[in-house]
This record gives C-alpha cells, structure tokens and sequence, in this order.
C-alpha cells in the first residue's frame, strides 16, 4: 500500500520533473513570474471577490441597529446584541446607530480607513422564503426567473473586453461552482491549491499524466473535454507552483485556521495567494455556508458568532495580506436573504428578508451604512416579519460593476431593470 | 453557432477519434445506455440471446432474478421497505435514512441485475426530484412508492403517486395551499416540470386556477400515504384550466381532474419524450424520434415500457453512439462495476460526491440534476474523475486526509500470466483491461496508444509478470480516466 499524499510525491520525486523549466529558470520565485499578465496597474477593472454567506445570515446580529433601543431588544429578548459600552463585550459602534457585532471587531479599523461600506436593508426584492429560490434568483441576477442558463458575473465576464486569455479568469473556490459564475467563460472550479493535483503511485505518475494529455490531445480540438483537460494541466502546473512554496502572508496578516468555518480561512489566504501571483485573476467567488440560524443562534458565543468571527477575521487577514493591493481589488460579502426580526420560539430566528451588505476596498467610499433605513417598527416592517428592502442589491452590484469592473453592459447583466447608483464607489 | 458542438463531435467522434466498442457493436452501445456501463457476463449474456430478447428482460424486471443483490443488500433493504409509521419512529432517522437511501442507491446499481430499472428509476428521480434534507422520513416512501413503483410503468400512475405524496407537498409547498392563501409553487412546478413543460402552452391563469384546483390536497400522519384532502380548504368555485372547465361545488374530484388533463395532454407527451430521448440518446435528440416517441406516448396513454422499447429500437438511438458524457455518478459507478472495487466505510464517500459534483438525492431545486455534457464539463470535475479512477485502481488514499473506503478487486477480474486466462501479451493486457472498462476490446489507434504505454515493442510483445504487475492497474485507471470513457 502506497499512503503517499502530493508532499510526499513532491518531495520523493523531485520538483523539477514537474514544475519544469519555469522554476528553474526562476530560481528566487516570485509571485509575478506569471503566466498571463492581464491584472497589472492598467488593468481596466478591479478584481471581484464575491463571497455567499449561504443559508441567510442575520444581518440585525451583524450590524446592529442598537439606536432602534427597544423595536430591537424588545423582539429579541435573548440573542439581542448589546448596545456600544466599554465596561462589557458589546456592539462596536460605527456610527452612533448601528453597531458591529463584537465578533466583528476585525472590521471596526478597515471602516475607519474608510474601506468599509455597508448597505443596510437590502436584498433581493422577491417575496421566496426558499434558500433555493432566492439563490438562484441573486446568483443569477433576475428575480423571479429560473430559465436564464447565465448568472450575473457569468454575463458580466462574457460582456466585457478580455483582459487577457488567462485559464484563470474567473475561478470559484468551493465545493460547488457558484451559479453566478454560469457563463461562456469557463470557470476554473478550484477547491484547494494544495489539493488542485494529479494524484497516484510516485513512480508512475510522470507517465500517467503524459499518457492523459496524450489521450486527450488524440481526442481532438472538437472535444470540449480536449480543452477542458488543457486547463487542468495548466493549473496543476500553476498550482504546483504555488503550493510548492510556503506561502507566508504579508503585514502579519493572521488567517483562520483552517479547521474553523469551513475552511473559510483557508479559502481566504488561497484568494490572496491567487491574486498575488498575478495569473490573469478577474473574479473569484466562495461560498461560505451555515448561517441558517433556527434555533439556538446565540449572542455573545453560539455558532452565529463563530461564524461571524472567522468571517471578520478571514476578510480582515485578506485585507491586511493585500496591503496596497486592495486598491484594485473589491470584496462583496452577501447572503440570500436575512432573518425574522422577532426571536423565534427556539432562540432562533426564521428566513427573513432585508440584510446587511458588506463592501470592502480601495475604490470604496467606505466608513458608511448605506440605504435608507426602514426602521424595525411594526408598521414598516415587510410582511409583518421582515426587515424591509429599501435597497435592491442590484443597485449595489450594478454600480460597482460600472465604476469599478468597467462594465459596458449593465443591462444585459440585470435585464428589465433601472440601476440608481448609490455613490458607494469611486469611478477608476 | 452555425456548427453546434455536438455536430463537431460527432464528426470528431466518427473521424480522427480513437473508437470504443460501442461505435461499432450496437450490443454495447445499448448496454451502454441501458446499464451502468457493460460487464463482461453482460457482454456475453447479450450476446448469446440477442439484442430484442435482453431489452424484453430488462422492461419486465421481474422476470430477472436478482437473489444474489437482495442478499448484498438485505440491512439497506429491511430499512428501505419499513412502513411508512415505522419508518417514522426510528431511532437515529435523519442519517440512517440518508445514509441507507445513498448505499442502496450504489448497490442496486453496481449489483442489481435489472440494470435498466436502475436507469429509469434515476431518470425518474431526476424528473420528479425532492433532495434530502428537511423531511427524510418521507423521502424513502417518495422513492419507494411513487417513484421506484412506476418506473416502468404508466405516467399517470406516477404522477398520481408523486402529487400525493407527503415529501412532495411539503417540498413544493402544496400542504399550504389553500382556498384562503392559494400557493402557487406546484402547481406552477406540476405545469412547468412534471407535464406540460415550460413551453407547453399554459398561462399564468392556467397556473393559477390549477393551484386552486389543488387547494385542500395536504399530508396527514394517519392516513395510509400521508395524503389527506381537507374539503374546508378546497376552493370549491368553478375553475377552468388549460380549456377544461371544473364546475362549482367539487371536492378532490378538482385536483383529480386536472392530473388527468395535465398526464393525458400532448404537451406532456412531447416533454416527456424530449426528455427521455435526451437522457438515453442524445444531448440535442433528432426531432424525427422525439416526434415518434411522443406518438407512442399518446397512443399508449403514457405506457413507459412501450416507450423505451421504441427508443431502444430505433434507428436514431443506434446513430448516436457516444454523444452522452457519463454525469459524475454515472462514472462513479461505472468505475466500480468496472474495477469491481468494494465499499468498506461509508465516511470517504461524501468527499467522493463533493469532488465530482454530483451526490445522491443532493440536487436542491425542483428540476433535477442536469443532463447535458456542458452542465457538468469543469477543471475541477475534470480532474476529480482522473484522481477517482487512480483511487480505484492503484491503492491509493482519494485525498491528503487518507480517506481509505474502497479496495481495488483488480487482480480477481484478470489473472497474471501464467494463470488460466491470464493474458500472455502486451496486446491480450490492453484487451483484457478494455473488456472490464469498455464491455470489449478497443480497436485501432485508440488499443495502439495503450499498447505503446505497456510495451513500445508492440501487441504481440510477451508479458512478464512484473510489467503486469506494474501496467494492470494502471492501464485502468488510465482507460477510466481516458476521454473515450467519459463519453459514452
């Protein structure tokens, strides 16, 4: 029996056979030795890292709406979180209404660098309860509809000038591909760097992988597996590459570790390591999963709050590691829908509508809470549960498309659809 | 797109392209579709019988004898056929319903011999899908029920079962529709997915009404199915859907009367035998079969064994050899048929499903996992099926974590040389290997780019036991992993 995991095959087997001519003639490897150059300093547009918060995380624990005094704590007799105070762990307070859940302390000082905005009370105008509905209906950017094949990045890639003819234009991270990603652009579907490798015994596999691109090859151009399996070589050699050096992250940015929200850190610093080695990135796009807090949701500990802190801590590490970076780079945080605003019988909360969107970059006009809010009184409330929608998250999506992803095409992304812009972004 | 893909690879397919036995043996290519992928004794089976005589055992599934699967499988099957009350008590029953649903899903279609049930019933799970998940305790029922009951039966039948059925009512939201509150979320999804289609020809009213003819039809924990229709939640005003008119003051006679009109409206026999004809021929089925295979359809009001064994019979189905790319699960157990390899734990499988993409039961929206090769063509998926065809070969643990479940069953297939039906040539190597992957030898350049991997000296080069030992596994994992295989 053969226990040999890919360190092993790296090491026994010898680099160079794999990494081939490119490591050798590197020897000091840096990140920019890249394949395709497409992101430098002219390139037409920031890079997007879209990430789901699947399973409808509950905004009015993320931002607190702590001004709303007792509309807020009155409803949420135990998982309410407390108002800003110094003397207990508490909201950070960002504006003298809303507060950040305590666990999201790690964002307080990106908005106070002003790379920070969030827009309250918005989501996806559609009366769906269902996770499935309202995922589809975001990710592929046309509520109501489930026959359009394309999601909005998808149509967003495919509608714009190509930067370059990167395999890694668009990549998704993730157990599944994101269905915003469907598009005639083919993703790069990509669990993990260290993971993204041809496996088998160390003394055949040389020969396995040039008898599988020699099978492939004979398949002809017609094929799209042909083409298909040409990427995989591409970004085994890529990944090897990259995995094949300890990545150390810069500015003493510190990632969950990566047993802590589903690897959520680990997919982090793999975003960062992406990015950094400057191989014709465009979109990146990860899910997050298990914010569907029924029961037992918590407030100061409980799974909500583990949730919240690595993902604090995750955007904060990629933020930080990204450093001067972040000027071309924007960060989209949203989820289905948001939660009930009244505490459930099982200290929980059920699917909800309006949530709070997070927006991070050097093109954000950030140190703000967007949108109007609705207020959580009984009579402003959306059907009798809900935090109101005051903003359509297309509006957001469609105005950070334009002034930062450089999109010609809006309509075609969000068809039948009138985008007002928010001024949340800086034109480049 | 003047030249669409499929049309480029058909012409690939039937040129330069390496050639399987299915291009050439319409035997294999039938097993090919209406099995799990040809084992040798299939291969023979069919042979020795003829192509007519093995789809009528296939159609009537009772006719075979499958002992040696329900002995494989009695622990999956004692859970699988509890009753629907005792099924509700179990200790423990979220995993060990999802759990039993998933092994006995693998086992039936690995070692089931009424292989072309199997087909039809994931055909049917596909089109009548519910994931697992909120309500397990209803799911086996569902599959057991309304779906595995009728597979090869009539379509109204099936539709009956499916519409009243606990898992489906609660999925789709039917046990909240009601003459008060309409919920229009089956019966849009009856129209649109089941039946009619989306371009069937109905309207909004349409759904509309329909969702009001439908009111009252809800889930009840002591009635024999779990279906209970409440008359103060009917709306019993008239109704009139798809031209039929419902007069005033019906109970469930409403909702009885538009399954009928839906199951028996040629709009349904269309989309069922699209769908049919794209899940066994072809990803783009010639119009002349779809229209043929709808007329059986109507003829038959909905018969499915007559409507395969007309899909299975013609002329088209046997033009389209290799035009349907193996889905992940298709692959996954085509492999293990093939390799023979044994499942020993059942805690490396999930990591099986979210490599490649696809799991049993774990497709969420209503309409099934997708069928075409370009839903399911990805870099990761691409690779997953290559490293999934070394893990089932070559002893090797599927990822870092060591997720040892499988074994490979390799040398029992085929001797070393030397042993009786040992191969004693790098070429009798290659066609071995071929016949446990492929159904029978591969032909031309496709057999001449493995021999070159075994011996560069050519077929007829004399076999050592060390360059067996090394080549066998290999060679199948390499055959698995080949673009040959993954279209099929």
């Amino acid at each position: 029996m053969n226990n040999l995991t890919r360190r092993h095959f790296l090491k026994a087997a010898g680099v160079a056979g794999l990494l081939g001519a490119s490591h050798q003639l590197f020897p000091g490897w840096k990140p920019s030795i890249a394949l395709a150059s497409g992101q430098g300093v002219s390139a037409p547009r920031d890079i997007l890292v879209n990430i789901f918060l699947r399973g409808g995380m509950d905004g009015l624990s993320a931002v607190v709406p702590y001004g709303e005094g007792g509309q807020y704590y009155n409803v949420r007799p135990t998982i309410a979180v407390p108002a800003p105070d110094s003397k207990i762990r508490s909201a950070v307070d960002l504006d003298g209404f809303f507060g950040l859940h305590p666990a999201l302390a790690p964002l307080a000082p990106i908005y106070q660098q002003k790379d920070l905005a969030i827009v309250h009370a918005s989501g996806l105008v559609h009366e769906t309860r269902s996770h499935f509905d309202a995922q589809h209906f975001i990710e592929f950017g046309i509520p109501g509809d489930k026959t359009t094949p394309t999601g909005w990045i998808g149509r967003h890639l495919s509608s714009t000038s190509q930067s370059s003819d990167s395999d890694f234009r668009v990549v998704g991270v993730g157990d599944f591909m994101p269905d915003s990603l469907r598009g005639p652009v083919t993703p790069l579907a990509l669990r993990s760097i260290a993971d993204f490798s041809l496996q088998g015994r160390a003394d055949i596999l040389p020969d396995m992988q040039k008898m599988l691109k020699s099978l492939y090859t004979a398949s002809g151009p017609a094929d799209p597996l042909s083409q298909q399996s040409k990427m995989v070589f591409e970004a085994i050699a890529t990944m090897e590459r990259l995995a094949a050096h300890p990545y150390k992250p810069a500015h003493g940015a510190q990632y969950p570790e990566d047993d802590e929200g589903e690897g959520f850190g680990l997919a982090m610093r793999q975003v960062a390591q992406l990015i950094k080695a400057d191989i014709g990135l465009e979109v990146v796009s990860l899910d997050f999963g298990g914010w569907d807090t029924h029961e037992a949701q918590g407030t100061m500990d409980g799974y909500l709050n583990e949730n919240l802190d690595v993902l604090g801590r995750g955007l904060n590490a990629l933020y930080t590691d990204l450093g001067d970076i972040m000027a071309r780079v924007i960060i989209v945080v949203m989820s289905e829908f948001g939660r009930t605003i009244d505490e459930n019988g099982s200290q929980g909360t059920d699917h909800g509508h309006g949530n709070a969107m997070f927006l991070l970059g050097g093109g954000v006009r950030g140190g703000q809470v967007y949108g109007r809010w609705p207020t959580l009184a009984p009579e402003a409330r959306d059907d009798a549960d809900d935090l109101a929608i005051t903003t359509d998250y297309r509006h957001v999506l469609a105005e950070m498309l334009k002034r930062r992803l450089d999109s010609p095409a809006i309509s075609t992304i969000f068809p039948n659809f009138t985008p007002k812009p928010l001024n949340i972004f800086e034109s480049r | 797109m003047a030249l669409s893909r499929r049309q480029l690879l058909g012409l690939q397919l039937r040129g330069a392209s390496p050639t399987t036995p299915a291009a050439s043996d319409p035997d294999i290519h039938l097993l090919n579709r209406a099995t799990w992928g040809p084992r040798p004794a299939d291969v023979a089976h069919i042979k020795q019988i003829g192509r007519d005589a093995w789809l009528e055992e296939q159609l009537h599934p009772q006719s075979i004898d499958d002992t040696d699967f329900e002995h494989l499988a009695a622990p999956q099957l004692a859970l699988f056929n509890m009753s629907r009350h005792d099924l509700y008590g179990l200790n423990n029953y979220y995993g060990r319903v999802e759990s039993t649903l998933i092994e006995l899903f693998i086992l039936r279609a690995v070692h089931s011999k009424r292989q072309l049930l199997e087909r039809m019933v994931e055909f049917w799970s596909d089109h009548f899908n519910i994931p697992s998940g909120d309500e397990p305790g209803d799911l086996i029922p569902y599959y057991r029920d309304a779906i595995r009951q009728h597979a090869l039966g009539k379509f109204k039948d099936m539709l009956m079962a499916v519409v009243k059925s606990p898992a489906m009512l609660i999925y789709l939201d039917g046990a909240y529709n009601v003459a008060e509150h309409p919920n229009e979320n089956y019966a849009r999804e009856l129209l649109e997915l089941h039946t009619l289609g989306v371009d069937g020809g109905y309207t909004e009213q349409d759904i509309r009404e329909a969702a009001r003819a439908l009111t009252g039809w809800t889930t009840h924990p002591r009635t024999n199915n779990g279906f209970y229709f409440s008359p103060e939640e009917h709306d019993t005003r008239p109704k009139t859907v798809l031209g039929h008119k419902m007069p005033a003051g019906r109970g469930i006679e409403d909702g009885l009367h538009l399954l009928m009109i839906a199951a028996n409206h040629p709009s349904t026999a269309r989309h069922l035998s699209f769908k049919l004809c794209r899940r066994f021929v072809s990803d783009n089925p010639p119009d002349s079969l779809v229209a043929s295979t709808a007329r059986i359809w109507q003829q038959t009001q909905g018969e499915i064994v007559p409507v395969m064994r007309h899909i299975f019979s013609s002329h088209e189905f046997y033009a389209a050899t290799q035009q349907k790319m193996r889905r992940p699960l298709n692959y996954f157990i085509g492999a293990l048929r093939a390799t023979g390899a044994r499942y020993l734990r059942n805690w490396s499988i999930e990591e099986i499903f979210i490599e490649l993409g696809q799991r049993p039961y774990g497709w969420g929206p209503p309409n099934g996992y997708p069928d075409t090769a370009e839903a399911w063509i990805s870099t990761g998926g691409l690779l997953a099926r290559w490293n999934l065809a070394t893990f089932l070969t070559q002893d090797v643990h599927f990822r870092r974590e060591g997720s040892w479940g499988w074994r490979s069953q390799l040398h029992q297939r085929i001797p070393p040389p030397g042993e009786p039906g040992g191969p004693t040539t790098a070429g009798e190597l290659v066609d071995a290997v071929a016949s446990e992957v492929f159904g029978a030898p591969l032909s031309g350049a496709a057999r001449n780019q493995f021999v070159q991997f075994v011996a560069p000296t050519g077929a007829s080069t004399a076999l050592s036991a060390r360059v067996f030992t090394k080549n066998m596994p290999v060679l199948m994992g390499l055959m698995l992993a080949s673009p040959m295989y993954q279209w099929y």
